[in-house]
């Protein structure tokens, strides 16, 4: 589907780019774009320009973040491969809580919840959830402390039928690492060091 | 009630220096960023010194030499954030990081009518003069794509928000995908920089959102 309007090839830099990165790009795409790639070897990637991806990936290429012409191609066959994976469904959310777990007991866990999407920053409520309601990978993350999402909201499958969902998700949060630490530490003396008492 | 997308996703793209080649399911798995389970639901597309691709359950992660690119179609999106943190927070602690961007893409469903009130609306034919009534003769004439910048924020240093308009392809109405793009131009640390993600997250979604509703209100 090209279209007639002025668009920018796709051109490679170096001679270095033209290299097995790419190869295995093309390796990938091959089959899935016959096509285009069928045979084509390196080149082929500069048979594509940009208005040709935009219609074929139906979504605007984030270009300006790349700063060669080697990467801008990579990703936008990249986003071509795109095309199969969202073809998967999407969960929208309706309403949000972050929680935090404060007592497990036989096959339920008691939780303190903080409205997201009312914008609040503080628990005001507290609801009882099934352990069966969570994901197998989930239940490995349930303790007491845990700090977890509960959606409620609906998902669509690609074929656009949809259904209401409710779904507890627990976060993974990023350990404080020594060197975080040791800042806090610093930057908290620091702060006690300006305080002036009277 | 605000209009919900039919179709929504969530993506953060970190510009900077990377080894592809690390990003693997197992790697992750390994340092518990993700689970056991979710290790073997991931479906690999490629793994290669340039490129890294792979599915997984909730997510798809996409690592060239000098961007990574993480996104979900599957709400809470925090979770995104909390692996992003924990990769670069927690262990790759020194890969030098220069840009970051929050990126929603929301597709709405609406009907004909709507969507022209849309395109007039943000792209008048008017000023396009005699060319501007031929486009107005039928309805299948119009906007085709429109971006909206905003560059100076209170937020950053360096950076923007850019709200791109257009019809979508995957169902009868329209697709508003924004950008919110963030330069870190104070030599920060790795962490600092996921720090500084991490502290506009939310006010992010909140805020595409938020011009999401300009957008529709016009219907």
């Amino acid at each position: 589907m090209p279209q007639t309007s002025e668009s920018t090839k796709f051109e490679f830099n170096t001679k270095e780019d033209l290299s097995l990165q790419v190869n295995a790009i093309h390796s990938l795409v091959h089959d899935k774009f016959n096509l285009k790639f069928d045979n084509a070897g390196f080149t082929s990637l500069n048979l594509f320009n940009r208005d040709e991806l935009v219609n074929l990936t139906n979504e605007p290429p984030i270009v300006d973040e790349y700063p060669n012409r080697f990467q801008d191609s990579v990703h936008a066959v990249l986003q071509h491969i795109n095309i199969e994976r969202k073809k998967v469904p999407s969960l929208i959310p309706l309403q949000e809580w972050e929680g935090y777990v404060t007592d497990i007991y036989e096959d339920k866990f008691l939780t303190s919840l903080i409205d997201i999407t009312a914008k609040e920053d503080v628990a005001t409520e507290e609801a009882e959830f099934d352990i069966e309601e969570l994901s197998d990978s989930d239940k490995n993350l349930l303790k007491v402390g845990a700090v977890f999402r509960w959606i409620i909201g609906y998902e669509r499958t690609p074929s656009g039928v949809k259904k209401r969902v409710s779904q507890v998700v627990f976060r993974r949060l990023p350990q404080w690492s020594q060197s975080s630490i040791r800042n806090a530490d610093r930057k908290s003396k620091e702060i006690i060091k300006t305080i002036k008492w009277t | 009630m605000r209009p919900r997308p039919e179709i929504s996703a969530c993506s953060i793209v970190i510009v900077g220096d990377f080894n592809p080649k690390i990003f693997t399911p197992d790697w992750l798995a390994n340092q518990s960023i993700i689970t056991a389970q979710e290790r073997e639901a991931c479906e690999i597309e490629l793994i290669h010194s340039e490129v890294s691709k792979f599915k997984c359950d909730w997510f798809v992660l996409e690592v060239t030499k000098n961007r990574f690119f993480i996104e979900t179609l599957e709400a809470p999106f925090v979770r995104i954030l909390d692996l992003v943190g924990s990769i670069f927070g927690e262990f790759l602690i020194h890969t030098p990081i220069n840009m970051f961007g929050i990126n929603r893409n929301m597709h709405f469903s609406m009907d004909r009518s709507q969507m022209i009130k849309i395109g007039k609306a943000l792209a008048p034919s008017a000023p396009w003069g005699e060319w501007g009534e031929e486009i107005d003769a039928d309805e299948n004439n119009g906007m085709r794509l429109i971006t909206m910048e905003q560059n100076v924020l209170d937020d950053r240093n360096k950076g923007y928000i850019r709200t791109t308009v257009q019809p979508s392809s995957r169902l009868e109405g329209i697709l508003i995908s924004v950008n919110d793009h963030y330069e870190l131009v104070n030599k920060e640390t790795t962490p600092e920089s996921i720090q500084y993600l991490t502290n506009n997250f939310e006010n992010s979604i909140s805020k595409s959102e938020w011009i999401t509703d300009q957008i529709l209100g016009i219907a």
